[in-house]
């Protein structure tokens, strides 16, 4: 795994609806420190996300991951990819259908 | 939401019903709970137990209770994790979960009255989600065990869609405001992977705005999936319950599924709706037979009225097989002549306010009285007809009486099973090993009865555990078995309801029992009450047994409270014990407050009034020459049997001179029978009880009072209590004098 820039994103504990409009602000500025890195360095068009700490999870945590994949696409033209996604995150994007979030190479948490 | 100012008020409206409901639902989740206790792998229990969660969390949801939603949301999170078999419920957790439920309860209360929070209770809650969160977090090794067997069983999902499983496709998409519901999609998907197998979900990604537009809290999820499942349309449109007036859903049987249908059509009882045939058996929702007829009302103007299986055909997907399999189970029993009756709805029951019924009850009570007073006129009349018409009105009348009174009744089985926690928590405090049985709980009581005999039963209750049942090694030292026996029992007897709470513990100790009145100053010291009046000595002010004041019984609200609070009721309670056998407490109270069947006596001038069901017979026209004792008391020879007498006139020292031939009431009362004598036999009559003022409460044997349809006021007796003073010795230590009646006139 190429550690790109220094800025790689960790999702927090709690990916819900009580932390969503937080957690929004937080990513917005992550985003735009990613935008000013790329002007120096082209980064990957994989963006890879560490997802391992996420322990509660809801159906707003994950359409918030959607929304920053779809700003990741449009803007920096790069893929959102969790890696290491702990077992609840897994399992909330294969019951939301929102597996291609997740890594490849990982086993998915159901038949989505 | 268009219409803010609409929305509160109908909140401020509604939210009472909410709140009682919730109640309810919390009732129930904490006898799931207890039930749990002893099968702690009963699918059917713990899929209740999460509904009922899910509905609390639901509603509040729609209220705006963020408090509850937000702590509800952890409790289910864990509910879900034993449902899915991911985690076990141990009695540690149980513990967890009704001390949860305490929460949400207070919450819900916390609702109706809205005040700022202390903090030490915002502390509690957070750290009980926080033990919630340590409960319910699963390894990574167990998710992952999880995850993988959920692969695993498909072939058995395969064998279930061969035994009659039907697969639905269904698109939902959630309203924008579904979050701020405090709905959670994650949730609802789960529950409804829970009825069946979820086959190929999509979900459209692509309406998610990107994060710099999206608003965080707004719902833009939309999913296509297919649902393998033998659960009936009802069933499946039932999951998305709370979400489903902001929420599009579109659900039909796929085509495959068309021939399972109608072979269970074919098998249906026969029906004459069409519509009816199809939600029988599945195929549509009552939601979606609402839209279809609704559709075809509107369409009513054109020329030709669309028949409704094509409406069903076109706007919900119903497969044309299956809309002709059920026109012909319609057909069929169009020509054959109606056999079966309909299925009952089960939805039966009107919520109505309180004070609104109350209302119709004093309405009621006086009309009682104006009734009284008409046929009393009547009577005066000597008209026939109108005499006759009057009686006609007469039992009309009692028949609304009785059938509104019924409507306040409600079986004291819920106030019963409310004590299982009690027992549970108490005994185990006490490290007690304790079963509680519960018998008669279909016993109908007035439901502001049942509401305040709650109290004093549970103080009774938790007595009993603490002071009358011994610990495991007491109990087998003294040769009875380890587990002990707590009964609730209720049961209707001469027109008042008997409630018993029986131990088998050590018993009451008469012997203690004197020693602490001595001791208190409730009786002089050296004397030596009469065997059955040391028992009662329990009830006085003032007294504890209590060798070690425990923070369970000895709180200072003492039995005294108890019987002051059941006495207020118009109820009486006793004490039996045998020492080292157990306790029984009897508590006896009127099936309502405010209406009985009367049987109306003259002394003199004044009236009473006995509770009709307490009298057995009357012997009317005895000769007046009877040897008295100084309290009016005698004994007369009825059939064979001693009946004992009690004379009014001399027990309440009635001024007035006694006729040549006098009539004998006999009462029942308790397991006793005794004799009243009177001046005149009045007959029956519908009695509204009024409160007895202040001043005339100490007056014993009198339970209340009631007017006349002639304006007069007659007292009504209280049965047992008028025993107990007739049965009395005169200047016994604990005996109160009676007092003489004031002259009775309004």
């Amino acid at each position: 795994m190429p550690t790109a820039t220094p800025a790689t994103l960790s999702l927090p504990g709690e990916l819900t609806i009580y932390t969503a409009a937080e957690t929004r602000d937080q990513w917005l500025g992550w985003l735009a420190g990613e935008a000013a890195a790329a002007l120096d360095h082209p980064p990957d068009v994989l963006c890879r996300v560490d997802a391992a700490g996420v322990d509660q999870v809801d159906a707003a945590g994950v359409q918030l991951l959607v929304a920053l994949s779809h700003a990741l696409a449009q803007q920096q033209q790069r893929t959102l990819q969790l890696v290491d996604a702990s077992g609840p995150l897994r399992n909330a994007c294969a019951a939301l259908g929102a597996s291609a979030l997740l890594a490849a190479d990982e086993p998915t948490g159901g038949d989505a | 939401m268009k219409n803010a100012e609409f929305d509160t008020s109908f909140i401020a409206e509604a939210l009472p019903s909410f709140i009682s409901e919730a109640r309810e639902q919390i009732e129930a989740i904490e006898q799931l709970l207890l039930q749990l206790e002893d099968a702690p792998d009963d699918r059917d229990l713990l899929d209740a137990l999460f509904r009922c969660a899910h509905t609390v969390k639901g509603s509040a949801g729609i209220f705006g209770l963020d408090a509850v939603v937000g702590f509800t949301h952890h409790v289910e999170s864990l509910l879900d994790r034993l449902r899915e078999g991911q985690l076990a419920l141990t009695p540690a957790l149980g513990t967890l979960l009704l001390q949860c439920n305490d929460q949400i309860k207070a919450l819900i209360d916390a609702a109706q009255d809205p005040q700022d929070e202390a903090p030490e209770d915002v502390a509690d809650r957070a750290t009980l989600v926080e033990r919630l969160r340590e409960a319910g977090a699963p390894s990574a090794a167990a998710a992952a065990a999880a995850s993988a067997d959920t692969a695993a069983p498909e072939a058995a999902a395969d064998d279930a869609a061969a035994g009659g499983a039907l697969l639905w496709r269904l698109r939902v998409q959630f309203g924008a405001d579904t979050f701020r519901n405090g709905m959670d999609p994650l949730a609802i998907l789960g529950y409804v992977a829970g009825l069946g197998r979820i086959v190929g979900l999509s979900c459209h990604l692509d309406a998610v705005p990107p994060l710099d537009r999206i608003d965080a809290e707004t719902c833009h999820l939309d999913f296509e999936f297919g649902l393998e499942t033998d659960a009936d349309a009802e069933a499946i449109e039932a999951a998305f319950s709370f979400v489903r007036d902001d929420c599009v859903l579109q659900l039909r049987p796929a085509a495959q599924s068309a021939e399972v249908l109608a072979a269970r059509i074919e098998a249906l009882p026969d029906q004459h709706r069409l519509g009816e045939v199809l939600t029988a058996a599945g195929a549509v929702t009552r939601y979606q037979l609402a839209q279809a007829l609704q559709f075809q009302a509107e369409a009513d103007g054109a020329e030709a009225k669309p028949p409704l299986g094509e409406i069903l055909q076109a706007r919900h997907g119903v497969s044309p097989q299956v809309v002709e399999a059920a026109l012909h189970k319609q057909n069929r029993q169009r020509t054959t002549p109606a056999g079966g009756t309909a299925p009952a709805d089960d939805n039966r029951f009107i919520r109505v306010q309180a004070d609104r019924l109350d209302m119709v009850i004093n309405l009621l009570g006086e009309l009682v009285i104006a009734g009284a007073g008409a046929s009393m006129l009547a009577r005066q009349t000597r008209q026939r007809p109108l005499i006759e018409a009057n009686t006609q009105i007469g039992r009309l009348i009692e028949e609304i009486r009785n059938g509104t009174l019924k409507l306040r009744m409600v079986p004291i089985g819920e106030t019963f099973s409310r004590f299982r926690r009690v027992v549970r928590d108490t005994a185990s405090e006490l490290g007690k090993d304790v079963a509680l049985e519960i018998v008669g709980g279909e016993t109908e009581l007035d439901k502001s009865m049942v509401e305040r005999i709650a109290d004093p039963l549970m103080h009774l209750v938790r007595n009993g555990l603490d002071h009358g049942l011994e610990t495991p090694d007491e109990r087998l030292a003294a040769g009875k078995p380890a587990q002990g026996r707590l009964v609730l029992s209720a049961c209707h007897e001469s027109g008042s309801v008997l409630i018993r709470i029986r131990d088998d513990g050590r018993g009451i100790s008469r012997h203690k029992v004197l020693q602490r009145a001595w001791d208190r100053g409730i009786v002089e010291p050296g004397v030596t009450p009469p065997d059955e009046d040391i028992l009662k000595l329990i009830f006085e002010p003032g007294f504890s047994t209590a060798e070690k004041v425990t923070n369970l019984s000895g709180r200072g609200v003492g039995m005294d409270v108890v019987r002051r609070n059941i006495e207020a009721l118009r109820g009486t309670v006793t004490v039996y014990s045998d020492e080292g056998q157990g306790s029984t407490i009897e508590i006896r109270l009127p099936l309502t407050l405010a209406i009985i069947d009367g049987f109306l006596v003259g002394v003199g001038s004044s009236k009473f009034i006995f509770p009709l069901e307490a009298v057995v017979e009357v012997i009317e026209s005895r000769h007046a020459a009877v040897q008295l004792d100084a309290r009016g008391r005698t004994c007369v020879e009825l059939r064979g049997r001693v009946l004992p007498i009690v004379d009014l006139r001399a027990l309440y020292a009635l001024e007035s001179t006694p006729p040549a031939r006098v009539s004998v009431v006999v009462i029942q009362s308790g397991g006793r029978q005794y004799g009243v004598i009177v001046d005149a036999l009045l007959g029956q009559h519908q009695t509204v009880i009024k409160p007895l003022s202040r001043m005339f409460r100490s007056l014993r044997g009198i339970s209340g009072s009631s007017i006349l349809g002639s304006g007069e006021v007659a007292l009504i007796f209280d049965v047992v209590s008028l025993s107990q003073l007739a049965a009395e010795q005169p200047g016994s230590s604990t005996a109160q004098r009676a007092r003489p009646v004031p002259p009775v006139q309004s």
